[in-house]
């Protein structure tokens, strides 16, 4: 019964709007007051939020904040659409499929979805609409390009996946690389068929000499090695995911200061707004242990995981279900609270069920990607509207066919585990 | 409020140089390792036991101040204003309790670590109090802020008007957030 009153009372605070750190800490010390652990609190307070900011692996959140922020400095993605645009602007829907390749592009270097959303609304949204593009189709492109941050190598998303269940962080942003060109490449089909039935919607553009397209395609050469310094040292297990996060930041920094875009007042920012980015992240990790030491005196997940053991179903049913169940909710929560309410608690089922964690994560932060641009709250396509002057509306209609068209990636991911955990399997060979 | 502010913003920038620290030296760090074959024997403790508790705890208050931790906004946002203004209340009231009670457990064992002088167990036997100070001084900021926001509510200001942050209340979601 103590449970419910924990579990409720968090749900309580997360409808009045309070912080979700602050809620689960709360719920949590409520909890162990109810449930006759009050004596564990004073221990718990004073050593737990110290040692859980204070973990090695932690230092990848923000220094690949860092990195996303100096790379938003640089200005790079102009210039990577505009490479990706030479080369397949000829193409049905063309403008659109260099907007998920600068997209995968971009967010390989850059781990945050919504700052590249922000900056592809930016960038690649007027191009295509210069281009004569229908508004709608070329912002619900820009808006789930966006999504592919999350999934590769420096995603925020991974990471916090990462800490929380417990999961080795470089084998799992090595496993985000296949499914992430998997997606972008549904997106780029979904483009070209879009293009195909309505070309009126997405004119091509003029044809690019290709001695321009070289000059376009040295000029991101830097981003490009950045990305493979970070994935290649992770990969080749030369070093750790936080030491490449660091290397990574550093690298981003100097490019943005060879590009001239550095100076007191543009550092301090960036180096403010990662600051305010870590411990937004660390302080819902901080709540979801506080609650955590709640739930585990309480025994829910053990008893959770004993039910669904118990039950007569297959585990694919409970896996699907679950990821339906990450679909609803991300039509109307923010990612970040979705990850620190169900991870804690849905990770010992799918470790019970005899599924992959790190293939489970993937699956996981696809479900997200389709969650960032679901309407009422999908954030991406808000982004988009914000920076474009386009209405939500428009951006959410645009997004459908890359919505129904996600689902099938997702289904491809669940039908074939080694798409996401062949990578990861080589990872020092 | 005003010295409030200026202590936040004070944190915030050693926060940020510390940040740019970790950068720097865990960088060099590799270098020295691959390069020299001489990595530092101080980055570990000096990153985890110092700069990543100091981000966090030294910028827990300002991020707090321009809303930039999550939280669940749909269903309040379709609240009227009076509703808002008390469940933004009823939640500073909850952070009170909760970082209240952190900065008091942690402040009584900074207090213990350095009556008795312990030092960390690592490669350099740095005093333990030096690290740990900074978390009752981080969330004592939090809570003294938290108390300030929930006396002007209740004097009627609005939620706009005690954060830092000119879009909160409204829909501030896309102006701070978005490090997913």
């Amino acid at each position: 019964m103590t449970v419910f009153f924990g579990i409720g009372l968090l749900f309580v605070l997360l409808a009045i709007g309070a912080p979700v750190g602050f809620a689960m800490g709360f719920s949590g010390l409520f909890g162990l007051i109810i449930s006759g652990h009050a004596q564990v609190i004073s221990g718990i307070l004073s050593t737990s939020p110290i040692s859980t900011v204070s973990s090695f692996e932690m230092i990848t959140v923000p220094m690949f904040l860092l990195m996303a922020e100096f790379v938003l400095l640089s200005g790079i993605a102009d210039d990577l659409f505009k490479a990706a645009a030479t080369f397949l602007g000829r193409l049905p829907g063309g403008l659109g499929m260099a907007t998920a390749v600068a997209g995968a592009g971009f967010g390989a270097i850059c781990g945050t979805s919504t700052a590249s959303a922000a900056t592809l609304a930016s960038t690649s949204l007027p191009a295509m609409i210069r281009q004569g593009y229908e508004p709608e189709m070329a912002s619900g492109v820009v808006a789930i390009s966006g999504t592919l941050s999350m999934l590769l190598p420096t995603s925020i998303a991974l990471i916090v996946f990462g800490l929380l269940a417990q999961v080795d962080i470089g084998r799992l942003l090595i496993a985000g690389i296949v499914p992430a060109l998997l997606v972008m490449i549904t997106i780029m089909a979904t483009v070209f068929l879009l293009a195909i039935l309505h070309p009126e919607r997405a004119p091509a553009p003029a044809r690019v000499p290709w001695k321009e397209r070289w000059i376009l395609l040295r000029r991101v050469g830097p981003m490009i090695a950045l990305f493979l310094t970070v994935t290649g040292v992770i990969y080749s297990g030369l070093a750790t995911p936080p030491e490449a996060s660091a290397v990574g930041a550093l690298g981003a920094l100097v490019f943005a200061a060879a590009r001239g875009r550095v100076n007191r007042v543009s550092l301090l920012h960036a180096l403010r707004r990662a600051a305010h980015g870590t411990c937004m992240i660390a302080m819902i990790i901080v709540g979801a242990i506080l609650f955590g030491y709640f739930l585990t005196l309480s025994f829910v997940t053990q008893d959770l995981v004993a039910w669904v053991g118990s039950l007569d179903t297959s585990r694919w049913v409970i896996l699907i279900l679950i990821l339906v169940g990450y679909l609803i909710l991300g039509s109307f929560m923010d990612q970040m609270a979705i990850l620190v309410l169900t991870v804690p608690i849905v990770m010992p089922m799918i470790r019970s069920l005899g599924f992959d964690p790190i293939w489970f994560g993937i699956l996981k932060i696809v479900t997200a990607e389709v969650g960032m641009i679901t309407p009422p709250i999908g954030l991406n396509c808000y982004v988009v509207a914000r920076y474009s002057g386009r209405r939500p509306e428009e951006v959410f209609r645009g997004t459908l066919p890359h919505f129904i068209a996600h689902l099938i990636a997702i289904a491809i991911l669940l039908a074939v585990p080694s798409l996401a955990l062949w990578l990861p399997s080589r990872i020092g060979n | 409020m005003t010295i409030l502010r200026a202590i936040e913003r004070f944190f915030s920038i050693v926060a940020s140089a510390f940040l740019f620290c970790i950068m720097l030296l865990v960088s060099a760090d590799v270098f020295m390792r691959y390069a020299l074959s001489k990595p530092f024997s101080f980055t570990y403790d000096l990153v985890a036991t110092y700069l990543l508790v100091g981000i966090f705890f030294l910028g827990l208050s300002e991020t707090h101040a321009w809303r930039a931790h999550v939280s669940v906004e749909s269903l309040i946002h379709a609240c009227p204003p009076q509703i808002q203004r008390l469940a933004a209340m009823m939640s500073n009231l909850v952070g009170i309790a909760l970082f209240g009670a952190i900065c008091w457990f942690t402040a009584t064992r900074t207090m213990q670590e350095y009556t008795f002088g312990n030092v960390l167990t690592g490669e350099i036997p740095w005093p333990a109090w030096t690290s740990i100070v900074m978390a009752p001084l981080g969330s004592g900021l939090l809570t003294l802020r938290l108390i300030c926001e929930l006396l002007l509510l209740a004097s009627g200001k609005t939620i706009a008007e005690v954060t830092e942050n000119p879009s909160a209340g409204s829909n501030g979601v896309v102006e701070i957030r978005g490090f997913e």
